[in-house]
């Protein structure tokens, strides 16, 4: 019989390294899943992912056995992939420059090469199944949903998590649901 | 086309979110309204897409390279690997220093200069090292004698108590004593792996 995760954790706190390696093995799946559900690039999932396992074994003695522990761990795994996409955010290109020399704000026109009829149905394809709407989702919505209907956290789970009023955390996840009723209807 | 009014509670009604009573007055409306009937199927739908979506999975390396960054083991030998390395640079760059030195024109000359002074300061801090322990022997010489003056004085007092110590029912009850203490620093020793750094410090201080 496998040790429940409070046992796990307090033999990791003892110094057993076989139950570092069990904790891992045990959620690392779900760990990469919220990253990679995020940030959507397979090499920055991997290092949100070890990087969550690192914060956590780091934090393991303030975990508080009475809680779910896998809310606790996509906790952070939750709130280190929206400090990801924040930090991608601030490296973005303006779209207005200045020319040197002159006060004049100028906007930076940007071709748009649209999707050609391969792409075009690529993209269809992922719009219909799960994944590609999941991904389709603006983040705010995108993180509540995969929490609540991925890893199954409750509600109040989520407000923690993301340090937000529990009113707007079930705000967002009927809007997203409601977003993707339309576009699956819009679909079929 | 206007929505139905009622249509608003569905999500709450899936989510178990709706009080009892609302929750059956809905299941009620549900029955007769076709609009939220299709509506909630469609909800049902998205959950179930939502949910039934499998989990991204990483690539099997991924588990090695988390565990060389969390096992205490792998960490303390990353660590002592730094350490390694960091002399090992540290000598490359002062055995580096020392040959560009070295090979710089008029070396000769200021090694000169340096060995002059350094050998000047060895000198003085020879002489002060002598002096220092020339004084100690002296003072310990002075100590000496006031130990000797004391004991010749305590002489008495020690043979008295050798004698009393000779004498057997004070003998016989000064090895009970030490007797006693030993088997108490035997009962007080460690006996729990887990307790041994709490009992160790006990057992000194009885000691």
């Amino acid at each position: 019989m496998s040790a429940s995760d409070p046992e796990l954790v307090r033999r990791c706190l003892a110094g057993d390294e076989k139950a570092y390696r069990e904790l891992v093995a045990r959620y690392e799946r779900q760990v990469y899943s919220v990253a990679m559900r995020m940030v959507r690039v397979a090499e920055d999932a991997e290092d949100l992912t070890q990087e969550t396992f690192i914060r956590m074994f780091k934090a393991l003695d303030r975990y508080d056995p009475t809680r779910p522990f896998p809310a606790w761990l996509l906790t952070i795994a939750a709130r280190l992939s929206i400090d990801q996409l924040r930090r991608r955010r601030v490296k973005t290109v303006p779209l207005v420059r200045t020319e040197p020399g002159s006060e004049e704000e100028r906007t930076v026109e940007i071709a748009d090469p649209g999707f050609g009829p391969e792409e075009l149905a690529v993209r269809q394809e992922e719009q219909s199944s799960a994944e590609g709407l999941i991904a389709s989702l603006p983040e705010h919505y995108r993180i509540v949903v995969v929490l609540r209907h991925q890893h199954g956290l409750s509600y109040e789970e989520i407000s923690e998590a993301l340090h937000l009023p529990l009113g707007t955390v079930k705000a967002r996840i009927h809007r997203a649901r409601a977003l993707l009723k339309d576009r699956l209807e819009q679909g079929s | 086309m206007t929505r139905c009014a009622e249509s608003i509670r569905i999500q709450d009604f899936l989510d178990g979110e709706l009080a009892p009573d609302a929750a059956l007055a809905f299941t009620a409306h549900l029955a007769g309204c076709a609009e939220c009937a299709a509506e909630m199927a469609s909800f049902r739908s998205v959950i179930a897409s939502l949910e039934g979506a499998p989990l991204p999975s990483p690539r099997p390396e991924l588990t090695a390279r988390i565990l060389d960054h969390v096992l205490p083991s792998r960490i303390r030998r990353r660590r002592l690997a730094v350490l390694g390395w960091g002399y090992a640079s540290a000598l490359a760059v002062c055995a580096g220093a020392i040959a560009l030195w070295a090979l710089q024109p008029g070396r000769d000359v200021l090694l000169e200069t340096l060995s002059g002074r350094l050998s000047h300061r060895l000198l003085g801090a020879g002489l002060f090292v002598v002096n220092l322990l020339g004084s100690s022997a002296m003072r310990l010489a002075e100590g000496w004698g006031l130990v000797h003056a004391t004991s010749h004085r305590l002489a008495p007092l020690s043979r008295a108590l050798g004698t009393v110590l000779l004498e057997p029912g004070i003998m016989l009850a000064v090895w009970a004593a030490a007797a006693v203490c030993a088997a108490l620093l035997w009962w007080m020793r460690p006996r729990e792996l887990t307790a041994a750094r709490e009992v160790r410090h006990v057992g000194i201080v009885g000691f």
